[in-house]
């Protein structure tokens, strides 16, 4: 059909020539790996002398963690916890290496982050003040969701939506371990950044570089330069980082899965974000997420394939794009400004932060409501279509003149 | 078969480029002479449909310049012509003819021809970027031609061509001439002398010469210098 096939083996060939898109592909796959490790290969010092290795510790607490998995959070183990957390003598100069926090209180660390989480106390002494009871901790927590609810100006429609969600949780809920998700939705942000800068650095000529080696005449003159290059050229592009795609999703899934183990893809999103009052389980999440990874690098891709085609230049494109990728990650969204918060939300890097992407605010389509993440999708492809369109039209119309 | 070049006009802001040209040309090699800016790149632009006219209208046998049908018919070689450093010759020669439409088994027959007319059989595989300016203008000159083009449109063609070299496309261009329109641009007087069955001659976007030349009128680079003034050209 038209030679597609041939054209589009061509662009990927001119693509994957390029040392360029090698060694960006390494680091920054690396570099995925390096933010869902973490600090895991790193050792823990206390006063200049190691004391254990992170790794050795995340074993440990996951081996409390998977103890406790399939329990309640309810009054029994909330009062378990509170007679462990009792038996610490906090006054020793480092708590946290006596032996009654390692016996007594370790295990029940991750249930203790939770409960700081929804009571709003930092330290332990505070905590230890209160009664914390099965009663007090999900009527404190159903405040704490219905006072952020206010803050970023909910409808009363929007409140009523959770309000149902909230309806069908399981209290009190059930705990589980799940490391592993919880790191790969922790790195949903940075991995989107780094796909985000793999794509701009890869394809931010991709289409100015026809311009500046002066081979547009003879494209541009050909018959099916106009038309099919432009999809054939697209097609590679996206091609490229859609095995990019698949690349970063196995090395990561594999990082995150073969150190923290796989387990606990039914857990609750409320365990980690209390606040949460979707019905979502970890696993689900994740899928979700990684879903919502390649759209972002799709999009990110044919944005940035546009703005090399409408620039005609390699450099600005890669500024803007990957500048923007950046800077969200220090940039945070306005609680004020609802619509504002919005859109700057379905930035694809500010999306797959788990903090924004999760937050409540809803879109109203076809007579029901969709969450940030049930939502993107839709404007992210009705924005890779305008962008598609755009780049052609400034690819057909290209002028060469004036040189 | 005719290309028709109706009322043709090139405006940039202040400046005219190609200013009323009308012209009609049958097959046969056309000749186009002019000092540097006079507007020859700019009028083969608009021919090859990559630079649209302000004014006017270019159609091959109806077809206008804007079409895929009148590109499929066409065979253009840049002045500047670009190429891909990492591709071999015969890579882009196969790329180019897939982007005339060729189909696989054409393009492979057609490129190894076109190698071995232009002499470059035995570095078809190695990179370009390993060719000299000859090579790659010879390169040009056989992507220009995969599709056996109607409408031949070649702007300086011979620019880093050795002597020999010169000769030998002399020969071919006046071979595709029986068949095709070919028009080219060139500074060298003597290449037109060669091949040329028609001179056209521009001057500040104009056409002030269009016909045949025998030596009855004279010496064609004397009348080109006197058009001219005292600019030179390089034979």
């Amino acid at each position: 059909m038209h030679n597609f096939g041939i054209l589009y083996r061509y662009e990927l060939k001119k693509l994957l020539k390029r040392k360029l898109v090698w060694v960006t592909g390494v680091i920054i796959l690396l570099l995925s790996v390096a933010v869902v490790v973490g600090n895991l290969p790193m050792k823990y010092y206390v006063d200049g002398v190691v004391v254990d290795t992170y790794y050795n510790m995340m074993k440990t607490d996951r081996e409390y963690a998977r103890q406790l998995t399939g329990r309640a959070i309810d009054h029994q183990l909330l009062d378990e916890m509170q007679e462990a957390y009792r038996n610490v003598p906090w006054n020793a100069e480092r708590y946290t290496l006596t032996e009654e926090y390692q016996i007594y209180v370790r295990p029940y660390s991750d249930i203790w982050a939770m409960v700081c989480q929804i009571m709003s106390v930092m330290e332990i002494k505070d905590a230890l003040s209160q009664e914390i009871n099965e009663n007090a901790l999900y009527n404190r927590r159903m405040e704490w969701v219905e006072d952020f609810w206010s803050q970023v100006n909910l409808t009363e429609g929007e409140k009523a939506y959770w309000r149902e969600k909230e309806q069908s949780l399981t209290k009190p809920f059930v705990f589980g371990y799940a490391d592993g998700y919880w790191k790969l939705l922790s790195s949903g942000q940075w991995l989107s950044v780094l796909v985000i800068l793999y794509a701009a650095i890869c394809l931010s000529d991709f289409f100015s570089k026809e311009h500046a080696l002066r081979t547009d005449q003879a494209i541009l003159s050909s018959r099916l330069g106009k038309k099919h290059l432009y999809w054939a050229k697209i097609i590679a592009g996206i091609s490229l980082l859609a095995v990019y795609y698949v690349l970063m999703v196995m090395v990561t899934a594999v990082a995150a899965f073969g150190l923290y183990g796989s387990d606990g893809a039914d857990v609750m999103l409320q365990i980690s974000m209390p606040i949460y009052s979707g019905t979502l389980r970890v696993g689900a999440a994740i899928f979700m997420m990684y879903a919502l990874l390649c759209l972002a690098i799709l999009l990110t891709g044919i944005f940035v394939m546009m703005l090399s085609e409408v620039l005609h230049n390699g450099i600005a494109p890669l500024a803007i794009v990957s500048g923007g990728a950046v800077a969200s990650t220090v940039i945070g969204g306005s609680v004020q400004h609802r619509v504002l918060t919005q859109i700057y939300s379905y930035l694809p890097s500010n999306l797959l932060n788990v903090r924004c992407g999760f937050q409540p605010l809803l879109v109203p389509f076809l007579g029901r409501y969709l969450t940030l993440w049930q939502s993107a999708p839709i404007f992210w492809l009705i924005a890779a279509g305008i962008f598609l369109v755009v780049g052609k039209r400034f690819y057909q119309r290209y002028q060469i003149g004036g040189r | 078969m005719e290309l028709t070049i109706d009322r043709v006009s090139k405006q940039y802001k202040n400046k005219i480029a190609v200013d009323n040209i009308s012209m009609h040309l049958d097959k046969g090699v056309y000749g186009l002479l002019g000092a540097n800016g006079a507007g020859k790149t700019t009028l083969m632009r608009m021919i090859c449909g990559i630079l649209k006219p302000t004014r006017g209208t270019i159609t091959l046998d109806g077809l206008d310049a804007e079409t895929e049908e009148y590109r499929s018919r066409l065979g253009y070689l840049p002045q500047d012509f670009g190429y891909y450093p990492d591709f071999t010759g015969m890579d882009f020669l196969l790329y180019m003819a897939a982007l005339k439409g060729m189909t696989r088994i054409d393009a492979r027959q057609r490129a190894a021809e076109l190698l071995d007319m232009v002499a470059l059989s035995e570095a078809r595989k190695k990179k370009i970027k390993t060719y000299s300016g000859g090579m790659k203008q010879r390169l040009g000159i056989a992507q220009a031609l995969l599709n056996e083009p109607e409408l031949l449109v070649l702007d300086e063609p011979t620019a880093g061509l050795d002597p020999k070299e010169r000769v030998r496309f002399r020969n071919l261009i006046a071979e595709i001439g029986k068949e095709s329109i070919v028009l080219l641009s060139t500074h060298i007087v003597s290449d037109i002398e060669h091949i040329a069955d028609c001179v056209l001659m521009m001057k500040d976007g104009q056409l002030i010469y269009n016909g045949k030349w025998d030596e009855t009128q004279g010496d064609l680079e004397a009348f080109y210098l006197k058009q001219f003034g005292e600019e030179k050209s390089y034979a």
